[in-house]
């Protein structure tokens, strides 16, 4: 029995490739752009309306999410995550997507495995008010009694 | 009389440089004592606590659920139980007019589950006769008296000037001069406490305060006097004078995210002597703890 050791070498190379590929998606090989990256808003508080565009593209099909979460400028703290929109088995997204924020936010594109979501990409969208908003002493302790 | 005239006027420049200092309110986003204006504020705590009660027959006030309202304007603010107008809001001193309602009637609660149940309090008017002259804690022998015992106290609304000076972002020196306004008790009280933050690692937050809560005579006669309205002998009549209670204050809180935290708090007011010797009081202390969860909305 005779083998062809060049395609059989093909064949093996092409495998070993999809299978390190499909476990590990990294955020190299992702590419996503979120537009408009700024919202502009009267007052600090107000909420904005606007449609976003999401475009991402993979090396190979995957299976993924994108999520939102509220960033706190002040703390760098973020709150608990949305999920906002999925993908099964994708390589290519361009859509449309119409959102309301109050303050900035963070979106983040995560691979869905059983065991972890591995983060592909981010993107922040910040929230600009026109008038800055103010701040004053708090003149009573918090949450005190007396 | 030059002296004095100097004396005066070197008063006065003081007072004119203190109110001249510009007015910059130097507050920010990230500082926890700052908060934003023209918004509400509304934040609930849930757990365990109490206020202890030191009256006779007092019922102690449980604590499960706390909530707080607050709003604060460019001048005007409600905070929990205070309305208030800030006529000289500069970056260091803030003053203000205030109104809130006074403590001391709630102590004073008629429907303590052992007015209907235990007999343990009440008496006949004759158990109210000492055996020796009231000396309150001079002798063993201390009458005592039961909030049922004596004639309704009224809820008194204060108002009068706040003082905030902040000498630096966690320090803070607090004063406070109120009367009550529905001609209730027909007095002053005040207030003066130094409060400190402590933050550690963003998360952990600590706060100290000691302070202390002056009752004009008139105060303390109106709430833990006793006289001919009390309907009682006057044997063990008493009358009211001005007191001082110091007190200090622990609370911790762990911030476990934006909205979520754990907070917990100490309270200790010490009695004082001029109120205690009142024939309602059993205890020397004023306690208030609470452990617990607290949502921001």
């Amino acid at each position: 029995m005779r083998f062809n050791l060049p395609a059989v070498s093909a064949v093996m190379l092409m495998v070993a490739q999809y299978l390190t590929n499909t476990a590990f998606a990294t955020e190299r090989d992702i590419e996503m752009t979120i537009k408009p990256k700024v919202c502009q808003v009267n007052q600090a508080g107000d909420i904005c309306e606007m449609t976003i565009n999401i475009a991402w593209q993979a090396l190979l099909p995957l299976d993924t999410c994108l999520y939102q979460r509220a960033k706190n400028q002040s703390q760098e703290q973020t709150q608990d995550k949305n999920k906002t929109l999925c993908w099964q088995n994708t390589k290519a997204a361009d859509t449309k997507l119409a959102i309301k924020l109050s303050e900035n936010t963070l979106f983040t594109l995560e691979q869905q495995t059983p065991e972890v979501n591995l983060v592909l990409a981010q993107q922040l969208i910040s929230v600009n008010s026109t008038v800055p908003k103010n701040y004053r002493r708090r003149l009573r302790a918090d949450w005190s009694l007396f | 009389m030059n002296e004095m005239k100097n004396y005066l006027s070197v008063l006065l420049l003081l007072f004119s440089a203190l109110f001249l200092i510009p007015v910059q309110a130097q507050c920010s986003a990230d500082d926890e004592n700052c908060v934003p204006v023209n918004e509400w504020q509304f934040s609930i705590a849930l757990g365990a606590g109490v206020i202890s009660n030191p009256l006779h027959e007092g019922k102690n006030i449980p604590l499960v659920i706390i909530p707080s309202v607050s709003f604060y304007g460019e001048r005007w603010f409600f905070d929990k139980n205070t309305l208030g107008y800030s006529f000289y809001p500069s970056a260091n001193l803030i003053v203000s007019a205030i109104s809130q309602p006074n403590r001391e009637n709630a102590f004073f609660s008629r429907w303590h589950p052992s007015n209907i149940f235990v007999d343990s309090f009440s008496q006949g008017l004759s158990d109210f006769v000492p055996d020796k002259a009231l000396e309150g804690e001079h002798t063993n022998t201390k009458v005592t008296v039961n909030i049922s015992d004596v004639s309704k106290r009224k809820w008194a609304l204060d108002g009068g000037i706040q003082l905030n000076w902040f000498l630096n972002n966690n320090t803070q020196v607090e004063a406070k001069l109120l009367h009550d306004l529905n001609n209730v008790y027909q007095g002053f009280n005040g207030q003066l406490l130094l409060s400190r933050n402590y933050a550690q690692h963003q998360q952990w937050h600590f706060n100290t305060t000691i302070g202390i809560n002056w009752l004009s005579a008139a105060q303390v006669d109106y709430y833990y006097g006793i006289d001919w309205q009390d309907n009682l002998p006057s044997t063990v009549n008493h009358q009211g004078k001005s007191s001082f209670n110091p007190y200090f204050k622990l609370k911790a809180r762990y911030q476990l995210n934006t909205q979520w935290s754990l907070v917990a708090s100490v309270y200790r007011e010490l009695i004082a002597s001029n109120i205690r010797h009142s024939p309602l009081v059993k205890d020397k202390t004023i306690d208030t703890v609470f452990i617990g969860a607290n949502y921001a909305f």
